[in-house]
């Protein structure tokens, strides 16, 4: 019998179209003994690399081809109701060809046409026809199939034949005999498309064209069972609910068929076309597989490696080992005047690696982009392990002294690695577009595209469009979704059994049951492409050959093909990150300029050697609210105990506080030799040069790669292939069976060896690359170095960039510790950034907010003070206003009055109300706080407003809406896919306004803040005024939220952040503020733990929540936004003090209970009695919980053994055993390679907040200054 | 093409044999074709629940989201008479009724 091959198969990369990932289809091609399999995604090749590597594991032969959709001339839509949101078609279901690759000349001629295709016409949209594919396809390396959904084949199903041989007849002018008819038979009924009929119709077309026909299975789905799957996709793809008339699916057919299946449906067609049987048919179809077979190595190119030509560098091959020489020679005279042997060494070593790679090009590419963003006057910094070459910091790509800080190369380039390295840059974010235009305009963009990103379905996604195409209720659908923290859809009824708070909110009942299925089977499926955050290609110019391009959403050209595929096809990529600190420091910078501060000069690339005490008598002090890595309450916890005094020192912090570092505990030991509380422990004297550094605590990958060299001898880039090794169970086998004998071999006694051995596996997945760590550190100085010295030009940056984990809020706290005014909005003094401003009138001096513990001591220990400065709100900050309209502000400033700003800002009606009842227009109407008794002839807020009514119903009354102008493209001309993906993208803002500049009112004498009638109206209560702040600016600006629960909070005599410390150890007390993070991190018991931080208006309160309280409260934890917690005291330190939750509610709701007891006439007893009451009551939903308990047993291992671990450091084991799981159902634990257990929720981002009432961005919980 | 609708009692082994229409025994001779049509699931009783509709969820066994109907079109006769019938069902299932015949 001849094998069948399938020819046209949709992955899940045909974006919610195929129901199954490529090396899914793939294994079970290979189940059913098939030597190839073909990957034919929509409108590209998204899948093909991913399929042609799993092919190549499988030992089997990649089919590559395209699915086009085609639009033939004339065509209209069927009027079909398929209506999307807005009313627009989503799915046009144009009739569609495949085009395969029958060579590696095909993958280009692929790649091209799919790059015509999408640069033509409308971007996401791409549209073939028939002459574009005859002009990239006839006479090259592809075969065309017309099948069942082809236009021929709709036309066979209508019954006109005639019309459907036509249309075969123009394709067959355009191709010759490069195309073929493709039947395909699902048994479907009557004659309708894929119906054995019609798979008789095509196939007697082709007899009697004298064409070849072949058998495809239009496969959409590796098996039946996930037919449902394919549904849900069809009906998210178009944006409708579930119905026949939506989908395409007629039957469950449409999967990979064995090859019986196959014989049944082609001896059925066969024999409908008159044929005796399908046997023809079936030896047409593997003849054309055979035709097509790709080989993943050399055809598609699997494992290569392509650099830009050196002559784009203004080099050749000849010269450009000497130029790369003697660029790193100038570069290290010009970083460090003097050139040591030692140093000369080590440059000729690394050259003669990079030489022996041939990766020349490469370092002069990347020196060039570097060259590049410095010479735009952007700050450039690189990351990674890329800083351990001395040829990076020589070229000036990296700015730490890789010899001063005991950096390696191996890590980073080895001799016995072929794969390309891995440079990343770290630029500013704000200004990260120019460099990508820059990039483009200097290498062309035939050799430059983006990286995309796939993005896949995870839980949320999931939920809301199976919630959709199931027609639920939006809001139903919504609440849903935001309950799940971001994990896996797969892991969606594992959640629901694991977390208290997702049962407690129904989500566990056993209706749901068809809903989560289906939300499990979408996990990981392609929904969407998207630019790349940071990755750059840049190439020969045959990247258009190798790579299909196609418009991002801002116009630039981007491959179809993700990190991993182009790391696989050998491209050279660069790592273009925009990092927020990185604009934050260059606006300080420019602030500094710009008001022309005094103090030591702002060069921050001349801070070497990083050396400043009273930096690091800040850092010491945990006052590093703002800086670059070190600002999480964890990373401030351990500054505080670690008290960092170098440069090297600050390396190692950084290293400490990383997932591996914290789960395997190595921060304990590591400060109590620091602190001198122990002697520093070797296992043997030679691994004291590895380990010196860190008083014997293994913390980073090169000390792995050192020990592993010295105790076997053998050199650093074996080490570091070793380390590599070690990741997994299976290599760590076989290290150890190499390591052991060389040590002995070595003379290390059997016990030491052992003990060594222990540490390389415990530890060699988790160290971290001190490299890495370095050039972190270098932004980290930096940034604590600004906000030393200039804390209010640096605040001001970091307000305007956001790049921290904490909400601004608390950001204008930190400044207002620092004696730094916080300046309202002002129509005349705000920008689109925050600026600074020296404070010249006396009424803006600072006012510290009022709160319950005055009599504490203030805690800005360790922060600079900046007396006499104030950062200005930006207009960025007020909901709405648009930059468009904030440009026009600023350029048009000053105002005179609210009629002068309306006729010249041109401003829409909501936004100026909006900065009404912010006060930007106080200061020119005098407008102060509300008093009791408000001076006569005073402008209030209310008065701006009804005087804007006015201005606007002037305005409306000769003003006719302007007719919206037609889109129109012009005609596109060029070949260049950087012009025609900048065409094809979001039109760039109309910049350069032209605004009318100010009247002259200097002659007239009148008060031009006459214009606004004073009506009489009270002014803005202080509650109004801090709810309208909040609702506008999303910021408590002239009070402290907090402030209207202080009477509460006094009468339960709740603690204070400030008074914390006076508290014995185990006292229990209650306190409250505004939520200002949640994070659930790693730590060693696979336990998850809630980490809750809050604000309280005298400083941060760090709450713990163990799985015995998260029953009842995670809920809470996780919606409510103003929080009263119950604790217990636990003292960590001299300085370290940490509450131990039991218990949590919503600081609103128990106020209401407060307030409405006090308004009902209760005594002050009274009125606690109530609260107290509320508080000793346990939330319903918890019993609920514990029917999930128990329900099965603990995972293999469980947790039993774990009751005998030390804790990991800072935390408290729950005090009863036998109340560990605390309605906390089932707990599932991940075991990592080197043993390690954890939470499968922990790293994950949290649920949302769920809360309505939760103002813009009042918290968030971006992990941390990861620096992402 | 007369079409009935009537439940049937079919003799099936890979397709079927034999079938009993209005007490009258008919031989399979040779089979047409086939085909299958899967079911709207998203309107069971197990959709519905989802959406909250709860009021009919007893009785209703197309939770099943691979439930499909198939369709055979058969020749059959018994003696002299010959005619050619659709036969469907669910798949898997015993649910059979003759959908039509045609002359």
């Amino acid at each position: 019998m001849v094998p069948f091959t399938h020819l046209r198969v949709a992955s899940g990369y045909s974006f919610q179209y195929g129901a199954s990932q490529p090396d899914e289809l793939v294994a079970e091609a290979l189940a059913h003994g098939m030597d190839s399999l073909a990957i034919t995604d929509r409108g590209g090749l998204y899948g093909a690399v991913r399929c042609a590597k799993a092919c190549l594991q499988a030992g089997i032969s990649p089919i590559v081809g395209v699915d086009l959709a085609v639009r033939p001339a004339g065509w209209s839509a069927q009027r079909r109701p398929t209506a999307a949101r807005g009313g627009q078609l989503r799915d046009e279901r144009l009739p569609r060809v495949v085009v395969l690759a029958t060579s590696r000349a095909g993958w280009g001629v692929l790649c091209s046409l799919i790059t015509d295709v999408h640069l033509d016409g409308d971007r996401a949209d791409p549209v073939a026809t028939i002459e574009m594919i005859a002009r990239h396809c006839a006479g090259r390396d592809a075969l065309v199939l017309l099948g069942a959904d082809s236009d021929a084949g709709e036309l066979i199903t209508d019954g006109r034949v005639g019309d459907a041989r036509g249309a075969v007849l123009r394709w067959r002018e355009a191709l010759g005999d490069q195309l073929l008819l493709a039947a395909t038979n699902h048994h479907t009924g009557g004659r309708a498309v894929t119906s054995a009929h019609q798979a008789g119709g095509i196939i007697r077309l082709a007899d009697q064209l004298g064409m070849g026909a072949v058998l495809t299975n239009m496969v959409r789905m590796a098996r039946r069972s996930q037919a449902a799957t394919v549904d849900v996709l069809d009906a998210s793809r178009r944006r409708v609910p579930l119905d026949v008339r939506n989908i395409d699916r007629r039957n469950a057919e449409g999967y990979l068929k064995g090859a019986a299946p196959m014989r049944h449906a082609a001896d059925e067609a066969a024999r409908i076309a008159g044929r005796g049987d399908g046997n023809s048919l079936l030896a047409a179809t593997r003849c054309v597989a055979e035709r097509c077979m790709l080989d993943p190595l050399g055809d598609v190119g699997l494992g290569e490696i392509r650099l830009p030509e050196f002559e784009t560098l203004g080099t050749t091959r000849a010269e450009a080992a000497g130029e790369l020489r003697s660029r790193c020679e100038a570069g290290l005279v010009r970083r460090g005047g003097e050139v040591g042997r030692e140093v000369l060494d080590r440059l000729d070593d690394e050259l003669s690696v990079i030489g022996g790679l041939g990766f020349e090009s490469y370092f002069l590419t990347v020196a060039g982009v570097v060259d590049l963003v410095r010479g735009m006057g952007i700050r450039c910094a690189a990351r990674g392990s890329g800083a351990g070459s001395l040829v990076n910091y020589a070229l000036g790509i990296s700015g730490v002294d890789p010899i001063r800080y005991g950096l390696i190369m191996e890590r980073f380039l080895s001799p016995h690695r072929q794969a390309l390295p891995d440079i990343d840059l770290d630029v500013e974010s704000a200004r990260r577009t120019e460099i990508y235009d820059a990039i483009l305009a200097t290498f062309g963009g035939q050799r430059v595209a983006c990286v995309a990103m796939i993005e896949t379905y995870r839980v949320r996604h999931a939920v809301r469009d199976v919630g959709a195409a199931l027609s639920l209720p939006p809001a139903e659908i919504d609440a849903m979704a935001k309950a799940f923290p971001h994990i896996r859809a797969r892991d969606a009824r594992a959640a629901l059994r694991d977390l208290p708070e997702l049962r407690a909110a129904g989500l566990g009942e056993e209706r749901l049951d068809l809903l989560f299925g289906l939300v499990e089977s979408l996990d990981g499926l392609p929904r969407h492409i998207a630019l790349h955050p940071c990755g750059v290609i840049l190439s020969d110019s045959s990247l258009g050959q190798r790579t299909p391009l196609e418009a991002s959403f801002g116009g630039y050209p981007m491959s179809q093909f993700d990190k991993d595929d182009v790391e696989d096809l050998g491209l050279l990529k660069l790592d273009v990150l925009g990092i927020r600190m990185q604009s934050a420091m260059a606006h300080a910078l420019v602030e500094i300029d710009r008001t022309g501060a005094t103090g030591p000069a702002p060069d921050l690339e001349a801070l070497a050697p990083f050396d400043d005490p009273a930096v690091y008598d800040m850092i010491g002090h945990r006052a590093t609210l703002g800086c670059f890595q070190i600002e999480s309450p964890g990373q401030r916890e351990l500054v505080g105990k670690f008290g960092p005094e170098t440069f090297h020192d600050l390396i190692v912090d950084i290293s400490l506080f990383r997932p591996g570092p914290v789960k395997s505990d190595m921060v304990t030991p590591f400060l109590e030799a620091r602190q001198g509380w122990a002697e520093p422990q070797y296992l043997h004297p030679s691994l004291i040069p590895a380990l010196e550094q860190t008083y014997g605590v293994v913390v980073f990958h090169e000390q792995i790669i050192m020990i592993i060299s010295a105790v076997t001898g053998c050199t650093l880039a074996q080490g570091d292939e070793i380390r590599r090794a070690l990741g997994d169970r299976q290599g760590q086998e076989k290290v150890r069976e190499w390591f052991t004998p060389q040590a002995r071999e070595r003379g290390y006694a059997e016990e030491v060896i052992e003990q060594i051995w222990f540490i390389l596996e415990s530890f060699a997945s988790f160290g971290f690359c001190k490299a890495h760590a370095a050039a972190f550190a270098l932004p980290t100085y930096q940034s604590a170095w600004l906000k030393r010295h200039y804390p209010a030009h640096f605040l001001s940056g970091i307000l305007t960039h956001d790049p921290g984990m904490y909400p601004k809020r608390l950001l204008l706290e930190e400044a207002r510790r620092m004696d730094i005014a916080i300046l309202g909005l002002d129509v005349n003094l705000s920008a689109g950034q925050y600026r600074v401003e020296r404070l010249t009138r006396p009424e803006e001096a600072v006012r510290m907010p009022e709160h319950f513990a005055m009599e504490a001591t203030a805690s800005a220990e360790g922060l600079p003070q900046a007396t006499g400065w104030g950062i200005r709100l930006s207009l960025a900050d007020v909901k709405g206003l648009s930059a468009q309209e904030i440009e026009r502000v600023v350029a048009a400033a000053p105002y005179v009055s609210l009629s002068d700003f309306w006729v010249r800002a041109r401003v829409s009606v909501a936004n100026v109300e909006s900065l009404i009842l912010a006060g930007a227009f106080d200061r020119i109407y005098g407008i102060g706080r509300a008093a009791s008794v408000t001076r006569r002839g005073q402008v209030t807020r209310r008065d701006l407003l009804l005087a804007l009514a006015d201005l606007h119903r002037a305005r409306r009354s000769d003003e006719r809406a302007a007719a919206k102008a037609k889109g129109y493209r012009p005609q596109r001309w060029g070949a260049d896919p950087a012009e025609l993906a900048r065409a094809q993208g979001a039109p760039p803002p109309p910049s350069g306004q032209a605004v009318q500049v100010a009247l002259d009112f200097e002659d007239g004498g009148d008060d031009p803040t006459a214009d606004v009638a004073i009506t009489g109206l009270p002014e803005m209560s202080d509650d109004q005024r801090l709810k309208a702040e909040l609702e506008i600016l999303g910021l408590d600006v002239s009070e402290h939220i907090m402030g209207r629960y202080l009477p509460l909070l006094r009468a339960i005599g709740a603690s204070s952040s400030r008074v914390l410390l006076q508290h014995r150890n185990q006292a229990e007390v209650l306190v409250a503020g505004v939520k200002v993070a949640t994070q659930t991190p790693p730590v060693r018991s696979g336990r998850r733990v809630i980490f809750l931080t809050l604000d309280d208006s005298t400083g941060p309160v760090d709450a713990t929540f163990f799985e015995d309280v998260q029953g009842p409260y995670a809920a809470t934890v996780f919606s409510s936004w103003l929080l009263l917690v119950r604790g217990k005291i636990r003292r960590t330190g001299p300085r370290g003090i940490s509450i131990r939750a039991t218990g949590a509610w919503d600081l609103g709701a128990i106020y209401e209970a407060w307030k409405g007891a006090v308004d009902r006439g209760a005594g002050e007893e009274e009125a606690v009695a109530a609260v107290v009451e509320l508080l000793d009551e346990v939330p319903e939903g918890y019993s609920r919980a514990d029917d999930w308990q128990g329900r099965e047993p603990v995972g293999p291992g469980g947790d039993q053994g774990l009751e005998g671990e030390p804790p990991p450091e800072g935390f408290e084991p729950p005090p009863d055993p036998l109340s560990r799981a605390g309605g906390m159902g089932q707990r599932r634990v991940l075991v990592h390679a080197s043993g390690f257990r954890q939470s499968p929720y922990a790293d994950v981002k949290p649920a949302g907040t769920g809360a309505a009432e939760a103002p813009r961005k009042l918290w968030h919980s971006s992990p941390g200054s990861s620096g992402r | 093409m007369r079409t009935y609708h009537e439940p049937i009692h079919v003799l099936f082994a890979e397709e079927p044999r034999q079938f009993i229409w209005r007490d009258r025994l008919l031989l399979v001779k040779e089979v047409h074709g086939r085909w299958s049509k899967a079911s709207s699931w998203w309107t069971s009783g197990q959709a519905r629940a989802v959406r909250g509709d709860a009021s009919d969820t007893a009785g209703d066994a197309g939770g099943d989201t691979l439930a499909e109907r198939e369709v055979w079109r058969v020749e059959a006769g018994n003696g002299r008479h010959r005619g050619v019938y659709e036969l469907a069902r669910s798949v898997d299932a015993d649910d059979w009724v003759l959908e039509a015949v045609l002359d």
